[in-house]
């Protein structure tokens, strides 16, 4: 009677336990964005869950990619990191590339991305097995995810309306992070909170 | 004189970047053609945007599926003659990574119907189209081309066929028909849709080729397994709601395509959320 009880309760925690992850594997807007710890270019470790108590954007990256090219060649993307960095987010952009594939680089050639390019991400993570972006359902380079300070996704998606790969296009289109980011900021719901990504396929 | 050369320097660097292809130009060729070599005022025919692809590289459908961008046209100024819809032949999947995309690889015509006004004068039309698309392998490259499409109006007011015409009749035959005899209906449940399409679909083959493309981007999700079954009422297509649908499905339109070769049939499909 005792063992059974024992295994019923080993079976319960065993499904909760799993229940759990299973909450946390995917991303899913409402939800508890999936906690992963990264290591970025200067090789130190980052987890989400580090962040507890800021908003956090994730953006996924490939500077070889014209259309995340659209935005660093305009300045763009910079001028939204140092932006809401200076506001207290967390930027974290994300190189899901595999080795050999377009956009990977080493953590040295990044730094010198970041400094060619006058980025002001709080880190550039390194996703080589490319397992946070599976978990994320990252499609394309830029994908963009925002997280609020309790640690729920609010926005997953495309970072403007205007899909296309030419830099005039950026003015004049609406853009979901800057909106998703200034909703919440200002204690009000996020009114487009998924949208379709646009850009180059993640090279995982 | 030294400003006199600068400014010729500058003015030469202009026209060099004016000039310049844009970064896909050197994988995909593009260019205008008509149906007709001259077309009477009054009368209607089909000019057409020609792609050719470099092997192995594709452009997008007018849905894209998980990634990519659509050919797209803009008119830079109204032209004289009325513009009808594009008519795209039916696409082909691609898969790209973990994505999977719809689009068109070594060849395609996208037509589109006009109509010259009546009492247009005879002479040269001219009209400046503004396109912008994605080409991709692995990699994408983006494409934006300034085209002008000429019409001639003849002073005999006759109406001569192209020596192009053979690509619009080819091309033709790829384009979905909209067929009178079926009817469709779908139910969601879930992010399960099963889309029933009935009527005169006896001779349709259910193998391996079949596939439905949904026409509108964020309603199905492209790279979802679809299930194609031959119930008593027609034929059932299991298909997965997009990640990225944003609204209550009412209606669903898309393309079925099915067979190989010569015998590939491909027609629109228009379906209703069953009440």
């Amino acid at each position: 009677m005792k063992a059974s009880l024992y295994f019923l309760t080993g079976l319960l925690v065993m499904f909760f336990a799993v229940s759990t992850v299973s909450a946390n594997d995917k991303a899913t807007v409402g939800q508890a964005a999936p906690e992963f710890t990264l290591v970025d270019s200067n090789g130190n470790e980052h987890s989400l869950s580090d962040f507890r108590g800021q908003f956090v954007v994730l953006e996924w990256l490939n500077h070889d990619c014209p259309f995340v090219r659209k935005f660093y060649n305009a300045g763009k993307m910079q001028e939204l990191q140092e932006y809401y960095t200076g506001k207290g987010v967390v930027w974290l952009s994300i190189i899901s590339s595999r080795e050999g594939e377009q956009g990977h680089m080493t953590p040295a050639q990044i730094n010198q991305a970041n400094a060619d390019k006058n980025v002001f991400a709080t880190a550039v993570l390194i996703d080589e097995p490319g397992t946070v972006g599976r978990m994320y359902d990252a499609r394309t380079t830029p994908h963009m995810f925002v997280i609020n300070p309790d640690g729920v996704l609010l926005y997953d998606g495309a970072i403007d309306n205007k899909p296309t790969a030419n830099p005039a296009d950026i003015e004049g289109a609406e853009n979901y992070v800057v909106a998703a980011l200034n909703a919440a900021m200002n204690g009000e719901a996020v009114a487009v909170s998924t949208t379709r990504p646009y850009g180059c396929s993640v090279k995982y | 004189m030294r400003t006199l050369f600068l400014l010729f320097i500058s003015f030469w660097i202009t026209l060099g970047l004016m000039a310049q292809p844009s970064p896909a130009s050197d994988h995909a060729d593009l260019r205008f053609i008509t149906e007709h070599s001259a077309i009477a005022a009054g009368g209607t025919t089909t000019i057409g945007l020609h792609i050719e692809l470099e092997k192995g590289w594709h452009v997008y459908w007018r849905n894209p599926g998980d990634s990519g961008i659509p050919v797209r046209l803009r008119w830079l100024s109204e032209p004289v003659f009325e513009t009808g819809e594009i008519a795209w032949p039916y696409p082909t999947t691609f898969k790209e990574g973990h994505l999977v995309t719809y689009g068109y690889k070594d060849e395609t015509l996208l037509m589109i119907p006009i109509t010259i006004p009546s009492g247009t004068r005879a002479g040269t039309i001219l009209a400046e189209v503004r396109i912008e698309y994605l080409v991709c392998k692995e990699i994408c490259l983006p494409g934006f081309e300034n085209h002008t499409v000429r019409i001639n109006v003849p002073r005999n007011n006759r109406t001569v066929l192209s020596p192009e015409a053979s690509k619009f009749e080819a091309f033709r035959k790829k384009v979905p028909t909209n067929p009178t005899s079926i009817q469709s209906t779908f139910s969601v449940s879930g992010n399960q849709v099963e889309l029933l399409i009935s009527g005169d679909v006896t001779s349709w083959k259910i193998n391996d080729t079949f596939v439905f493309f949904a026409s509108e981007e964020n309603k199905i999700e492209s790279s979802a397994p679809q299930k194609i079954e031959r119930t008593s009422n027609g034929i059932k297509i299991g298909l997965t709601t997009s990640r990225y649908l944003n609204e209550t499905l009412e209606t669903i339109n898309g393309v079925v395509v099915f067979g190989a070769g010569n015998d590939k049939k491909a027609y629109e499909i228009v379906s209703y959320l069953k009440r």
